[in-house]
């Protein structure tokens, strides 16, 4: 299989997390994985590489010279985010086809099968992007689309190579779109700029199976929100870790981070992850207690039971000054 | 607020504010990755559970809005 992914220094310990899981389910699959990137060294490749070279897996560095994608530079979105766009100026005529994979991805599954896929003349094979219907309908009025139009997610995507070369689609085709139609309000650039042209031109998979996302599925679609390792490992090969479920900026436990958590365990860059997340939730935990103070400072005239019933709460989480010390002085027991 | 639940609010803030102190020392002096897990699990706890007050009390301060309206 080749894999196609696009980072930073920041994201390497998660893109390697993520690979790790990827070999983890693909013991007998060659795998080549082109990394994309502006700034990594030769020693993150090193160290990269005797991370997950153990593993088996091939990794390819592509430099991609600082301002290539420019033109999808938005907002704070970094530029490697745009470097999809080049799937077809990089490696059309070399391969037929190429899956690229965002890093906050987690493999629980076998994938061959949607490597595989047949396009049927598609352009892409993904799947449904996280839409509630009222955010897909004005998605559609956004892109002047038809009213049932579906859109894919650019996180997971298989690219057909040979069709996108045939048709002349590469990079300087979306910028040039791009600069043509500048009314055109685009929020997340590459995904949405993909959408526009090929958002009907692609062969979609099951989401479920194969771009679960469990913050969406939480949100939106609760019926089908898996929260036990067992419900995520029968019915989903690829996790996505969208938005606020980052395991390591989360604040919630979820059963899909304590399965990443365990993979990243298998690389060295556990232990600073682990100590980011903690400072992450130490961070969230002060905003949270402002704002409760505040809260509670700037009530009046309170009515008496819910007044009670807020104390109650709040010294059943916090407990006395001496249940917090105690706990303390355990922790730093160990 | 009454004031005597006013009260216990305010000594369990100050009680906190000890132990934010301490948690903060525990964190630089966490070096063991058994120590990071602890604390991490302590942390969950505590922001789910002040996620749920916050949510409480912005229902309870829109009730009170209504009222004084």
């Amino acid at each position: 299989m080749n894999i196609m992914i696009s980072i930073n220094r920041k994201y390497i310990p998660y893109a390697c997390v993520m690979l790790m899981s990827l070999k983890a389910h693909h013991r007998n699959t060659a795998l080549s994985v082109y990394i994309l990137h502006h700034e990594l060294t030769e020693d993150d490749f090193l160290r990269m590489d005797e991370v997950i070279g153990p593993e088996g897996i091939a990794l390819i560095p592509v430099y991609i010279p600082e301002g290539t994608t420019k033109d999808f530079c938005i907002g704070s979105w970094p530029e490697e985010n745009a470097y999809r766009l080049l799937a077809a100026d990089l490696f059309a005529g070399s391969m037929d086809r190429i899956l690229h994979l965002d890093a906050d991805i987690l493999i629980t599954g076998d994938i061959q099968e949607f490597y595989d896929t047949s396009f049927d003349g598609n352009y892409l094979a993904a799947c449904d992007d996280f839409l509630t219907e009222e955010q897909r309908r004005n998605k559609c009025r956004q892109f002047g689309k038809d009213e049932n139009a579906r859109f894919f997610n650019a996180g997971v995507m298989l690219f057909n190579l040979d069709r996108l070369a045939e048709d002349g689609f590469c990079y300087s085709v979306y910028a040039d779109i791009r600069k043509r139609y500048p009314a055109i309000r685009i929020e997340y650039p590459d995904q949405d700029m993909l959408n526009l042209l090929f958002n009907d031109k692609t062969r979609y998979l099951e989401r479920d199976r194969y771009n679960y996302a469990p913050y969406f599925y939480q949100t939106s679609v609760a019926d089908r929100y898996y929260n036990t390792r067992e419900e995520l490992e029968s019915h989903c090969s690829i996790l996505h870790m969208i938005c606020g479920s980052k395991p390591w900026e989360n604040m919630i436990r979820m059963a899909a981070n304590e399965l990443w958590w365990e993979y990243a365990a298998r690389t060295p860059y556990y232990d600073g992850m682990k100590a980011y997340h903690v400072r992450a939730l130490l961070d969230k935990e002060r905003q949270l207690n402002d704002m409760i103070r505040d809260k509670v400072g700037r009530s009046a005239g309170a009515r008496a039971e819910e007044a009670s019933e807020v104390s109650a709460m709040l010294e059943k989480i916090y407990g006395s000054a001496q249940d917090f010390a105690d706990r303390i002085k355990k922790i730093k027991k160990f | 607020m009454a004031q005597a639940d006013h009260d216990m609010v305010m000594r369990i803030q100050e009680g906190y504010e000890a132990f934010q102190a301490q948690l903060d020392e525990a964190v630089r002096a966490a070096d063991s990755p058994e120590q990071l897990l602890a604390l991490e699990d302590v942390l969950y706890d505590i922001v789910e559970g002040e996620i749920h007050i916050n949510a409480m009390l912005n229902e309870y301060m829109g009730g009170e809005r209504r009222e004084q309206a």
